[in-house]
């Protein structure tokens, strides 16, 4: 009920958004950014780590989403969905780009977006991580979600690297992204 | 299999989760179209990440949006009014024809009209010999060009027929293989299936193209073919239903299930 709510209002804002996007109205981008920098801001810095990584990246994200909002195609989803994709493939890439390895190697930095290691207190306010809904999660569910979202890795690469049948990842995988769903049930879509 | 197996795959959430690979998203995203209980499993499980992002979303740093909105061309795109101001006019300066009255020459041209008419005689003469002698060489090779255009007829009226009662199904080049075209026609009251290649590469030694039907996202062999017939209309297996045709090329005889990264064309029902 709730649900279904949310999702009227937000296809149809969705809708006109694309409308005024394709018609490249400035008003239209203004709208975009207002209400969706901040998401596309969280999941590039939960990927990233970096305060100044993620700023490049989420300029590329806004010009990309620019440049290609004519290719858009709502039968594949959401815009919201179509511009999380691109902000996490975009990080992602980066994350696997030489130039942010190297990086990370000088600054030693935990791989804790790869790995379910716990981080101290510490380290939590090091790289402003909060408690996120994906740690509420099932250790082994967790992980399966973190390795695929936030790191792109396919369900093959997933059991090859876990050590864990293929049928397990894509089990987990399925009870992870339920129990998801079933904690963010209370949650209130802001848009 | 049906669709609560199709769903139950875990298909849906390797999509959801972006990791699916191109040749399966794509099929995915015809099955969608066609299903609407996959695709509201799709939805269902994009929206989990929506709200996923809402809640952990995190405040931009204030001057970002300027930087961004620097980097974006908002003019939009106008239709080019078309000037003339670069056609200034130019005199163009009349230059007088010769016109200097032939002279009596009257005499002359009547003897050369004599002679013209005489080796037009002579030319026609020449030329009704030569024919006469290639008539009957011509009369057999139209004899037997007209039995292979009386064939041709049959065959097109055929497939005239076969397409007028078949729903056709456009099977385009994927990503990896633009420009590639093949036509399926599907009987709607036989539920046989047809297939027309356009444009496929012949397949190399041992291997053969092997068509799909997408039967709720799952692959149905609808049979093989060496694409060697590119004018003719192949009569390929009976299929009740699909959401999607695709092409694959496979060793000689066939595979069980497709090999996706060899898939050529693919198109929705």
């Amino acid at each position: 009920m709730t649900r279904n709510y949310i999702l009227n209002k937000l296809k149809l804002t969705s809708e006109e958004l694309v409308t005024l996007l394709k018609s490249r109205d400035e008003k239209g981008f203004n709208y975009l950014y207002d209400n969706y920098s901040g998401a596309l801001y969280g999941i590039i810095i939960k990927i990233l780590t970096y305060k100044e990584e993620t700023n490049e990246v989420l300029q590329d994200v806004f010009v990309k989403v620019w440049n290609s909002i004519q290719s858009f195609d709502e039968n594949k989803g959401s815009l919201y969905t179509w511009m999380l994709n691109i902000a996490r493939n975009s990080a992602i890439d980066r994350l696997k780009s030489k130039s942010f390895r190297n990086d990370l190697k000088n600054q030693s930095i935990p791989d804790f977006v790869n790995d379910s290691t716990t981080l101290s207190t510490e380290q939590k306010h090091e790289f402003n991580e909060v408690q996120s809904f994906v740690d509420k999660l099932r250790d082994d569910y967790k992980v399966i979600i973190n390795k695929a979202y936030f790191g792109g890795y396919t369900h093959e690469e997933i059991s090859e690297d876990l050590g864990i049948p293929l049928g397990t990842v894509k089990t987990r995988c399925r009870a992870a992204i339920k129990e998801l769903r079933e904690l963010l049930k209370g949650f209130k879509h802001n848009l | 299999m049906d669709t609560k197996t199709y769903i139950s795959t875990g298909i849906i959430e390797e999509y959801a989760l972006g990791v699916l690979p191109q040749e399966d998203a794509s099929i995915l995203e015809c099955v969608m179209k066609n299903n609407a209980e996959v695709r509201t499993a799709v939805l269902e499980a994009q929206i989990t990440f929506e709200l996923l992002a809402d809640a952990e979303a995190v405040q931009a740093p204030s001057h970002l949006k300027s930087d961004i909105f620097a980097k974006l061309d908002f003019t939009k795109l106008q239709v080019n009014e078309i000037t003339n101001e670069n056609k200034s006019p130019v005199s163009t300066p009349i230059i007088p024809l010769n016109n200097s009255t032939p002279k009596n020459q009257t005499n002359n041209f009547s003897k050369f009209l004599l002679v013209a008419a005489s080796l037009l005689l002579l030319m026609s003469l020449g030329y009704n010999f030569y024919t006469s002698q290639n008539q009957e060489k011509a009369m057999t090779q139209m004899t037997a060009s007209n039995n292979v255009l009386k064939t041709q007829n049959t065959d097109l009226q055929n497939q005239n027929s076969l397409i007028l009662n078949s729903k056709n199904i456009k099977l385009e080049g994927v990503k990896t293989h633009p420009g590639m075209l093949a036509n399926v026609y599907w009987d709607t009251t036989s539920k046989k299936v047809h297939l027309k290649v356009n444009n496929l590469p012949s397949a190399p030694e041992g291997q053969q193209y092997q068509l799909w039907a997408i039967v709720d996202g799952k692959p149905v062999s609808a049979g093989m073919f060496d694409g060697s017939q590119p004018d003719q209309i192949q009569s390929m297996a009976v299929v009740d239903k699909a959401q999607a045709f695709a092409i694959t090329l496979e060793k000689a005889g066939g595979s069980a299930s497709p090999t996706m990264e060899n898939m050529m064309v693919m198109g929705t029902t």
